[in-house]
């Protein structure tokens, strides 16, 4: 399996390039363990629970798809993510990223996608205007985010970005089939 | 290094060279499949893989090809094709149906043994025509009444009675060859229908059943077409040679299953009377109204009257209906 290692991560790469190797390294293996809190499963991808949610939960990740997640929460939760390392520092010369993504639950869950860009003091959020609905049918949920639109975070360059998903603050069991990141 | 290949692919063909073609030539490029087992149910040019260019060498796998004397049907030539497997696992497939690339991903989780059989889900062309991915509503249904999600599990003791309704089989289940073998579970040897038996008795004789939401297969309908689903002949009144070993089994198996049998026999009902000949009507429903009184005890029509009242009133009618002759 390569290693999408994001400090040898070449900047001659394409955007996303280090991105798409790491999904497809997921998509490739079958790993499989418990979910530790901000501990990468793959260099560049990791889960950020609410620290004082008790969370436990499980994921693997089946031949040729991305994660099956099973949560649980011992208190209420204020957030809990699934973060994506984006190598997309520079956006000056992109108009938008967007994403493709299918899941599956076994009732309906929602699942709140954004870019976060790294600055000086913290980050900054850009949601995507669309929430994701996990169904017991999997459906392709397809979205686009501006980088010159309505997000100022987008428009100036970052020293770090994310894709997070914001996954559901209760129990739950939640699959990703697939989960595609473009720039153009 | 992956394990070596142990699946067999039984093929039943008649008058379909050019699906089964296609269907070798996609055999050919999955590497999980290590026996392919054609049985010719007498079509009019025999579909011969060897004489349509086909080798065990360019299949990468035993090929095995028999051809009926006569026209048997599909049940008669699977259970003539099972016989001839050597593989552990076998899949029961049409030559009009395809694989999904998930089929390989699928095939690389299944276990050799510790399980009875894997249902897995698929796509039914009709819907994919419709620009879905799925099966048909009603079996979208049961799946989401099961609550099934993931790559590869157990069955929950609790999906069996809705899965066992699934109307479309038997491309979905890879078997554990022995399961079948020891346990006599075949196809009815009947044009049409031949494999509500297989499919039923695999649900109730099964100890340990797998699972998996891949859409690992296509299964392909030209509703227009010749192929024995289309038939509307008196072949369909032989569907109760398949039914009944079912309901002695359901009566067996406890109360859990006599409402989906019950639900599954008046819904087939209901499509065979739209496929039948108008001729035809009066014996089909004498023969289903003879059915249902041999197959539903008082308890068990009760149980049925108290969980679906209106499935109750519909088998109530099939059971009052009389013919011109006995009406007069």
């Amino acid at each position: 399996m390569s290693d999408p290692s994001f400090a040898a991560s070449g900047a001659a790469l394409s955007p996303l390039a280090t991105t798409q190797s790491l999904l497809q390294s997921l998509r490739d293996g079958d790993l499989s363990g418990e979910i530790l809190p901000e501990q990468e499963i793959l260099p560049g991808l990791r889960f950020v629970p609410d620290p004082e949610a008790g969370m436990r939960g499980r994921y693997a990740s089946p031949a040729g798809r991305l994660l099956e997640l099973e949560v649980t929460h011992a208190a209420p939760a204020r957030w809990f993510g699934l973060h994506l390392r984006l190598d997309l520092d520079e956006l000056s010369n992109l108009a938008l990223i967007g994403l493709a993504a299918r899941f599956a639950a076994r009732q309906a869950l929602p699942v709140r996608p954004c870019i976060r860009s790294g600055t000086e003091t913290g980050f900054v959020d850009s949601f995507f205007d669309k929430t994701i609905a996990a169904l017991p049918r999997p459906l392709l949920h397809l979205d686009v985010i501006e980088t010159q639109g309505p997000h100022p975070a987008l428009a100036a360059p970052a020293p770090w970005r994310e894709l997070v998903l914001f996954l559901p603050t209760g129990d739950f069991r939640l699959d990703l089939h697939d989960l595609r990141v473009f720039a153009a | 290094m992956s394990p070596p290949a142990d699946l067999a692919v039984v093929i039943p063909v008649w008058n379909d060279a050019e699906g089964l073609a296609r269907l070798l030539e996609q055999i050919s490029r999955i590497s999980a499949i290590s026996q392919v087992v054609v049985v010719d149910d007498a079509s009019e040019r025999p579909a011969d893989p060897e004489t349509m260019g086909w080798s065990a060498e360019r299949l990468g796998a035993d090929l095995v090809f028999a051809r009926n004397a006569q026209q048997r049907g599909a049940g008669y030539a699977r259970n003539r094709g099972l016989a001839k497997v050597t593989a552990n696992r076998v899949l029961f497939f049409d030559s009009d149906d395809r694989f999904t690339p998930e089929f390989a991903h699928l095939m690389a989780e299944l276990p050799r043994e510790g399980f009875d059989f894997c249902l897995f889900a698929h796509a039914d062309s009709r819907v994919a025509g419709a620009g879905g991915w799925g099966p048909l509503p009603g079996d979208e249904r049961l799946w989401e009444r099961a609550g099934i999600l993931g790559a590869l599990n157990e069955m929950p003791d609790a999906a069996r009675p809705e899965l066992i309704q699934l109307s479309a089989y038997p491309w979905n289940k890879v078997y554990r060859t022995d399961f079948l073998r020891e346990t006599g579970t075949r196809c009815t040897e009947i044009m049409v229908h031949n494999d509500i038996e297989l499919h039923w008795l695999s649900f109730l004789r099964a100890g340990h059943i797998l699972v998996s939401d891949r859409v690992a297969a296509v299964h392909v309908v030209d509703q227009h077409g010749s192929r024995l689903t289309n038939r509307s002949g008196a072949e369909r009144l032989e569907m109760f040679r398949a039914l009944e070993p079912v309901a002695r089994a359901v009566a067996q198996a406890g109360p859990d299953y006599t409402l989906p049998f019950a639900r599954f026999a008046m819904a087939l009902f209901h499509w065979a009377g739209a496929q039948i000949a108008p001729e035809l009507h009066a014996a089909f429903a004498t023969r289903i109204r003879a059915f249902l009184a041999e197959a539903l005890t008082p308890e068990a029509f009760a149980r049925i009257a108290d969980a679906d009242p209106d499935l109750a009133r519909r088998i109530n009618a099939r059971l009052a209906w009389r013919d011109a002759a006995e009406a007069a």
